[in-house]
């Protein structure tokens, strides 16, 4: 299987003012192309957390301390990946929207109150797929002059025509800069002498500079002599916001984008923002916890529009969840995490059906099931605090098969058999 | 011998809705909208429906935290003497409405006030869902705890402390835990405080609103079993509303699903699960995530949102969502009818279905 992104032997702490909150303590996920892989543990353990630090947007004190976080796309190198943690931000933000998108658990957070839908919908359209609508828009506008529908007296027409092709060609040349910027640094990537170090200084510096002159064009577009080909533009890409809104199952999806986020529902809200997600049509779509905060009948609806999505427009999922049905309905394999640990990592059948870790076990006996139980098991004693985390295995004070060795070194993650992978003593 | 602890009839809350210049009254929320249900002594009803519903609303008006708006609470009362004042209240003669409402004002808790409040608020209790709002952050764990005891003024203060050490036992807490504040505990024990608050007074109904909805599941378990635990030990009747219907299963005699602020369907737990017969307790059910991957239910997916309650549609409450909905039901409101012996059903089609 094709690897999309990797973490590995990732540690992320906070530094607050009460200590260091040690969050991830060396986790490490493969999500593969084509996948639905979810993470799922109990509140606290460290799942926005590794999903954050794989996107690069730990708030504030936050830190990632060590390990590697590799992208596999197909521009690049395959076998051995890219690793994000030493690209400039100006790179991580062409990546987060364009090849990884993310939903979070309240969709109202995520948009904007003061602005409408569509405005909202199409702003990510126009943030990632620019080129795409521009080329759209010049080949209707061309078919109107064509077709004499729109007068334009020569000198206007020839003018119009310069501009366009200008704003491609710079558009061209942009990509093509940026992708030789990327070559030269994923050369660089590992080599830690001086020189080479001050010269990825300098390459991310300039990809910061271009990005923020591409900003600076695209403000140049409102002048009002190009604002008729804005508005063009403009119908353009609402047409495609309509047309992405039906796709979701948006209710009268021709209303929708003059409305503001307070008239819709939370499970409406979550539609847009999914929407928003898509409109890049990225690689990989990272949702955390999105249906937590929906009532059952409609976190229903929005697992099934994820999953239809999952058949047809998304690559691969990456789904956080605390609730063990949904990943056992939704993902083909899952991590179980556990006080910044990942406890254990299989294929979700596997999983379900042979529980290995002691604490997968116990979180699997305490859920309630269809089927009757005089008792609930349940796991004693509660989650530990992340500023003094036990030693060793974090599980070891709540651990029934504790040994010595559990309270001294973390166990290593091995795997037991193929595709199974815990990190436990007793199976070493 | 009456063996219902609480009867709830026709029962309505609605809150007003103020707008305008001068806040006048434009309309009203119904949240509750004509309930009716029994609760049986020591049984545990979980009452289920989707956010909004009115779950709270109606637990909170049957412990009298909320005023009615209409209709009937009895709490512990011989079913003859309820049949007889309901009797007289439908009755077509004016004299013998009046004697009845000259007996109700006796017996329906929702005319109690003042001090006739008193034994009431001791016999009946609540746990909330979020036990960081529901502690007082500047008082110890021991005062909250003892707070109902005090104002019961029942005991003295030797008395009320050994109590506050017998119950912080009972939920599986410590002595030592007496002289904390809530904030140094975890979800699970704050929850653990909460029930032990609610106990504090010998109570014999007790009201769980989602206690374990902001808890993990594995700390959800160790309070599930508390909770039944001290069931059985206490004799406690319980009204566990919730939201999750793996939880409630596990839990319950017997479930009333809400919809809209009205009962859509009650019976016991193994009627609703395995003979359901309204179509929004089955698309409720199918929409359970199950975690065991095998098991591949059929998913009913219900189109559109739960109505606002303040306009809800004519008819039955659930007709713009129910893919059998006929123009029967969008026409006459289904009131809840007999499906087999403890098993009532609110819809017109259920026999067909
Ligand atoms: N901004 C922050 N400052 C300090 N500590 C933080 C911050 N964000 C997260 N943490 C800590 O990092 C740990 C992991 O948190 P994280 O948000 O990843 O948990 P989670 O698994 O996503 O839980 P939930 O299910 O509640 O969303 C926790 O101990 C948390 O207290
Ligand atoms: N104090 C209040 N004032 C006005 N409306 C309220 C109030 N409390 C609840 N409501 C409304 O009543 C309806 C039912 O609420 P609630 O009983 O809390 O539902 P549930 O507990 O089932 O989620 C909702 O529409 C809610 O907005
Ligand atoms: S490593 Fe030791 S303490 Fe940790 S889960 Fe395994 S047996 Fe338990
Ligand atoms: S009464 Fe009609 S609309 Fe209501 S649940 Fe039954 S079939 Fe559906
Ligand atoms: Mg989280
Ligand atoms: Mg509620």
């Amino acid at each position: 299987m094709q690897k999309l992104i990797e973490a590995r032997d990732v540690y992320t702490n906070f530094f607050t003012f009460e200590g260091v909150v040690k969050a991830l303590n060396g986790v490490s996920i493969i999500v593969n192309q084509g996948e639905t892989y979810g993470l799922v543990g109990e509140s606290g353990c460290g799942k926005s957390v590794t999903v954050r630090s794989i996107m690069r947007i730990v708030q504030s004190p936050g830190r990632i301390v060590g390990g590697k976080i590799l992208l596999f796309l197909s521009r690049e190198d395959k076998g051995q990946g890219i690793d994000i943690l030493k690209r400039s931000e100006a790179y991580m933000e062409s990546i987060r929207g364009n090849d990884i998108s993310m939903i979070f658990q309240e969709a109202s957070t995520s948009l904007n109150p003061v602005l409408s839908i569509g405005y909202q919908v199409a702003e990510s359209f126009l943030l990632h797929r620019l080129d795409e609508m521009l080329k759209e828009t010049i080949d209707t506008l061309k078919a109107e002059i064509e077709s004499g529908k729109l007068f334009i007296t020569g000198w206007w027409k020839k003018f119009q025509g310069l501009l366009f092709k200008a704003e491609l060609k710079g558009l061209e040349r942009y990509t093509d800069m940026v992708a030789g910027i990327d070559r030269r640094l994923y050369e660089l990537e590992d080599s830690t002498d001086k020189i080479s170090i001050d010269e990825r200084n300098h390459l991310n510096r300039k990809r910061d500079r271009l990005k923020k002159t591409v900003f600076v064009v695209q403000c140049v577009r409102h002048l009002p002599f190009i604002k008729h080909y804005g508005k063009k533009l403009h119908k353009t890409i609402r047409i495609h916001v309509i047309d992405l809104l039906k796709e979701l199952g948006v209710p009268n999806p021709q209303n929708v984008p003059d409305m503001y986020p307070h008239e819709l529902s939370g499970g409406m809200q979550q539609r847009i923002v999914i929407a928003i997600a898509l409109a890049c049509h990225p690689k990989l779509l990272i949702a955390d916890e999105p249906t937590s905060n929906l009532d059952v009948t409609i976190q229903a609806q929005i697992i099934d529009l994820i999953k239809n999505l999952k058949s047809t427009s998304i690559a691969s999922v990456l789904f956080i969840t605390h609730d063990l049905g949904l990943v056992a309905e939704m993902c083909d394999r899952v991590t179980v995490m556990y006080a910044g640990d990942a406890c254990e990592t299989a294929a979700v059948k596997d999983l379900f059906k042979e529980p290995l870790h002691p604490y997968t076990k116990g979180l699997l006996r305490s859920v309630p099931k269809l089927k009757a139980q005089k008792e609930l098991e349940s796991i004693p004693g509660t989650v530990p605090n992340l500023i003094h985390p036990p030693s060793g295995c974090r599980f070891h004070p709540r651990c029934p098969h504790a040994k010595d060795i559990c309270s001294e070194d973390k166990p290593p993650l091995t795997e037991h058999s193929e595709g199974h992978f815990i990190a436990c003593y007793l199976y070493t | 011998m009456s063996n219902n602890i609480i009867e709830v009839r026709e029962l309505k809350k609605y809150y007003p809705v103020q707008g305008g210049v001068f806040k006048r009254h434009i309309a009203d929320v119904k949240a509750v909208d004509g309930v009716n249900l029994a609760i049986k002594k020591g049984e545990c009803l979980g009452l289920v429906g989707e956010s909004g519903c009115g779950k709270t609303t109606l637990g909170k008006t049957i412990l009298r935290l909320n005023q009615a708006t209409e209709g009937r609470i009895y709490f512990n009362e011989p079913e003859e003497k309820v049949e007889e004042v309901e009797k007289l209240l439908s009755s077509e003669s004016r004299e013998e409405r009046s004697r009845g409402q000259k007996l109700r004002q006796k017996i329906d808790i929702t005319k109690f006030y003042g001090r006739k409040l008193l034994p009431l608020r001791q016999k009946i209790q609540i746990v909330f869902q979020d036990p960081s709002n529901s502690l007082n952050p500047r008082m110890l764990v021991k005062g909250i705890i003892a707070e109902p005891l005090i104002a019961q003024k029942l005991m003295n203060a030797r008395e009320i402390e050994k109590r506050v050490i017998e119950l912080l036992y009972t939920v599986g807490m410590a002595k030592e835990h007496m002289m904390r504040y809530p904030h140094e505990f975890s979800g699970g024990q704050r929850q653990r405080i909460a029930i032990a608050r609610a106990l504090a007074t010998y109570p014999e109904f007790v009201l769980m609103d989602e206690p374990t909805s902001a808890l993990d599941v594995s700390v959800q378990a160790q309070i599930l079993n508390l909770l039944q635990k001290l069931q059985a030990d206490f004799k406690l009747t319980y009204l566990f509303v919730t939201h999750h219907l793996l939880v409630v299963k596990h839990i319950s005699n017997r479930i009333a699903v809400m919809y809209l602020g009205k009962i859509m369907e009650t019976g016991t737990t193994d009627d609703i699960f395995e003979d359901t017969h309204h179509p929004y307790t089955r698309a409720l059910l199918s929409a359970i995530p199950i975690p065991d991957p095998e098991t591949k239910m059929e998913k009913i997916i219900l189109t559109g949102d739960v109505p606002n309650p303040v306009n809800p549609p004519k008819g039955c409450r659930f007709n713009p969502r129910c893919k059998y909905a006929k123009t029967v039901c969008r026409e006459a409101e289904p009131e809840l009818e007999k499906a087999a012996g403890n098993h009532f059903v609110a819809c017109h089609r259920w026999k067909e279905l």
